[in-house]
């Protein structure tokens, strides 16, 4: 049974091997010419060094919390994405018309509270 | 996978009946699930309200007109021929209309307890509104559920809520903290359920209680399952060991959601955990059930003995409760079976709601009037100066005590009667004797009322409350009615 | 190469098992909705290995659907859970200037 799993222990170690081998090489043939701007992160992006525990301002959570909710609504359309098809061919079109319409708005009624109620702006 | 999967079997069209359409817009549907729709389209309309201006002022409107349809369709369900809908995950009959007339009794009653209780949240009472009509069409779904995802999504539908209405008033501490901690522990009773029902599923292959094959129920995995299942709803019903959240919780919320909480969560927990039981719990469990019963009758009644604080001295006696209540539960794996078990479930529940209801909600009116904590001391002398609420809360008392001629003694008749008749007829007299030692907390409020003085430093309100006094009147009165005259209500649900 | 789907199950057994153990021995709250969020994980996993189980067993009638759907209303629910709790997470910290469980100690008898 546990033989089973030798693929997934081989992967691993290709994937490791493959990693270790890469930086070896460099390391071994690569040429060296250190300065400030190849030390940074690449173009752009946060400092790589430092504290990770930096403040963010609470504004980011309210969006990111909006951004969860509605985005996680958004598996349901993939399971009526995916039946709608076979829906309509069996003539039940108006169904698969009516069900994504009581969502939507739903969803719609959702993001306008939200709106109203002043979630999506920045500064307050 | 799960898209590969869909796909394969909407292709194979023979899982989809032709007839699908028609049986989503039957009549029948939407009888079976008339009131749940009336309280979604409640739901909608109350975030409309929120959202256009000048509809703001018609919220409460919308509010008691969604719950007269919502009640009016229930109406139409009782009586009417059993309905089961969406391939036997959603049941209509006459038991899961009453007790649909009981959510929305129960909602309705915390509601108008909670008018002018918010003081610096007034401007909020618009979400506060959309919430509790969210938690209430959760407990209807829960209650017409024969199908562990139906019955999850109802959890849900009025947990959210609840952890969100407990910490309600944000700036104070106490809310604050209840919420957190009833959240804390809900999410993990939800996580536990979650994992039974994943088992139970992994045992029988269906989430439908009709559709479980009873040769599977012996099975390791089966029996995991409906444990976690158990103890996940023992925790919405607070009985032992899961109960230690419910005076924390119940003390530190506004004291309308604690209202709230109080009945219509435990009601509509023991609507679905009966067919639940009845359905997954095996015969063997039934003296478990019975032992866990009296622990837990035990616990919340010498747990209520020494409390001062009335909102604790309730959360203790609603354990206690659950207790009897789970006696029921424990005697429907015997001769009875589970119709009569609901019948006595519901019933004691009903007399429950309106006691529990109008004991807390005057909690919460006293609680309003002086702005602190309504402890045994700070309602002494309350019958000298305002008789007529004195009189209801010790009618109350006396019911929740279970005192003949309330509808609290014939709930506790029914319960006791139905263990004596499924042979548990030791553990029905030791409830018998727990219960009699409830009197002694329940009589101590009484003697508070009337025997002894106003204390100095804690005067009782001398003002009343038109609206408050009302709907206490009526508790009272549904609670006497359901005492004195109960053969219509029984005989409705034969 | 399969993978039995009764591994699966105990896989999300031991993780049910370290995220519960995670619930009652940890007491920072964001490390308990973490937990939380493990145990959910869990009965996802398990569902889909159950409905897996029952999609290869000898005469199904078809790919067992509920235990995906089951995993899908698992996954919203999570997500609303998560809002709700980061939101009282929030107000507690505003309260007490704490996320510590252990300071959450007003209420008891």
């Amino acid at each position: 049974m546990l033989a089973d799993y030798v693929p997934i222990l081989l992967l691993v170690g290709v994937a490791l091997g493959f990693a270790l081998l890469n930086n070896a090489l460099s390391e071994l043939f690569g040429r060296k010419r250190k300065n400030i701007g190849k030390a940074d992160a690449y173009e752009c992006g946060m400092e790589p060094r430092g504290s990770a525990r930096i403040r963010l301002s609470i504004h980011f959570y309210l969006i990111a919390v909006l951004f969860i909710l509605f985005d996680v609504e958004a598996v349901f359309l993939f399971l009526w994405a995916v039946s709608a098809e076979a829906l309509r061919a069996q003539d039940m079109a108006m169904l698969v018309l009516y069900e994504i319409g009581v969502f939507v708005f739903v969803l719609v009624l959702a993001l306008a509270y939200v709106w109203r109620k002043g979630g999506l702006e920045w500064d307050r | 996978m799960i898209a590969a999967m869909i796909q394969a079997s909407t292709t194979t069209a023979d899982i989809m009946k032709a007839g699908l359409m028609e049986e989503i817009f039957s009549e029948r549907t939407l009888q079976a699930t008339g009131p749940f729709m009336a309280l979604s389209f409640g739901i909608l309309l109350l975030v409309l309200a929120e959202i256009v201006p000048g509809l703001q002022l018609l919220r409460k409107l919308i509010f008691i007109a969604t719950l007269g349809v919502a009640g009016w369709c229930a109406w139409k369900t009782i009586g009417a021929p059993e309905a089961w809908v969406f391939e036997d995950t959603y049941v209509a009959n006459s038991t899961t209309g009453w007790w649909t007339m009981l959510f929305l009794a129960a909602t309705f009653i915390a509601w108008l307890f909670g008018q002018r209780y918010y003081k610096a949240e007034s401007a909020l009472e618009g979400e506060h509104d959309l919430l509790m009509m969210s938690a209430c069409a959760g407990m209807v779904l829960m209650a017409g559920s024969r199908d562990l995802l139906v019955f999850f999504v109802g959890l849900e539908l009025l947990s959210v809520p609840l952890y969100t209405l407990s910490a309600f008033q944000r700036s104070r501490r106490e809310s604050v903290e209840a919420g957190l901690k009833y959240f804390v522990l809900g999410a993990f009773a939800a996580a536990t359920y979650l994992f039974g029902s994943a088992l139970v599923y992994a045992g029988t292959g269906t989430l439908t209680f009709k559709a479980i094959n009873p040769a599977d129920l012996g099975g390791p995995l089966v029996i995991a399952g409906a444990a976690l299942i158990a103890a996940s709803l023992f925790f919405k019903v607070s009985v032992f060991p899961f109960h230690m959240w419910v005076p924390d919780v119940y003390q530190g919320a506004p004291a309308p959601v604690t209202t709230f909480m109080a009945t219509g969560t435990k009601a509509a927990a023991f609507a679905f955990l009966v067919p639940a039981a009845a359905a997954l719990l095996p015969y063997e469990s039934k003296h478990l059930a019975a032992v866990i019963a009296l622990v837990t009758m035990a616990v919340g009644n010498f747990g209520a003995l020494v409390q001062t604080d009335l909102k604790r001295l309730l959360a203790y006696s609603g354990v206690a409760h659950a207790g009897t209540l789970l006696l029921a539960i424990a005697a429907l794996q015997g001769e009875p079976g589970p119709d009569a078990a609901m019948r006595a479930v519901l019933f004691y529940m009903a007399a429950y709601v309106f006691t529990a209801g109008g004991a807390f909600g005057l909690v919460t009116m006293l609680e309003s009037q002086t702005g602190r904590a309504v402890t045994i001391d700070s309602i002494k002398g309350l019958a000298a100066k305002r008789p007529g609420i004195a009189a209801a809360l010790a009618l109350f008392m006396l019911s929740l005590g279970g005192i003949p001629a309330t509808g609290g003694f014939l709930g506790k008749y029914l319960v006791f009667s139905l263990a004596v008749r499924s042979d548990l007829l030791v553990v029905a007299l030791i409830g018998i004797v727990l219960s009699v030692v409830a009197l002694a907390y329940y009589l101590r409020v009484i003697v508070a009322l009337y025997m002894q003085p106003e204390m100095d430093g804690k005067p009782v309100p001398t003002q009343a409350r038109a609206l408050s006094g009302l709907v206490a009147f009526a508790c009272a009165v549904m609670v006497l009615a359901l005492g004195l005259v109960p053969a219509w209500f029984l005989d409705s649900l034969r | 190469m399969t993978v039995p789907s009764e591994h699966l199950l105990i896989l999300a057994g031991i993780l049910f098992a370290v995220g519960a153990a995670g619930f009652f021995l940890r007491r920072n709250v964001i490390v308990v909705l973490m937990c939380i969020e493990l145990m959910l994980n869990a009965a996802n996993l398990s569902f889909l290995a159950a409905s897996r189980m029952h999609t290869l067993k000898a005469g199904a009638l078809g790919p067992a659907l509920e235990g995906p759907i089951f995993a899908i209303f698992v996954i919203v629910i999570a997500a609303v859970e998560a809002a709700v709790g980061l939101a009282l997470v929030i107000a507690l910290y505003r309260n007490r200037q704490s996320v510590n469980l252990e300071d959450v100690s007003d209420l008891k008898d």
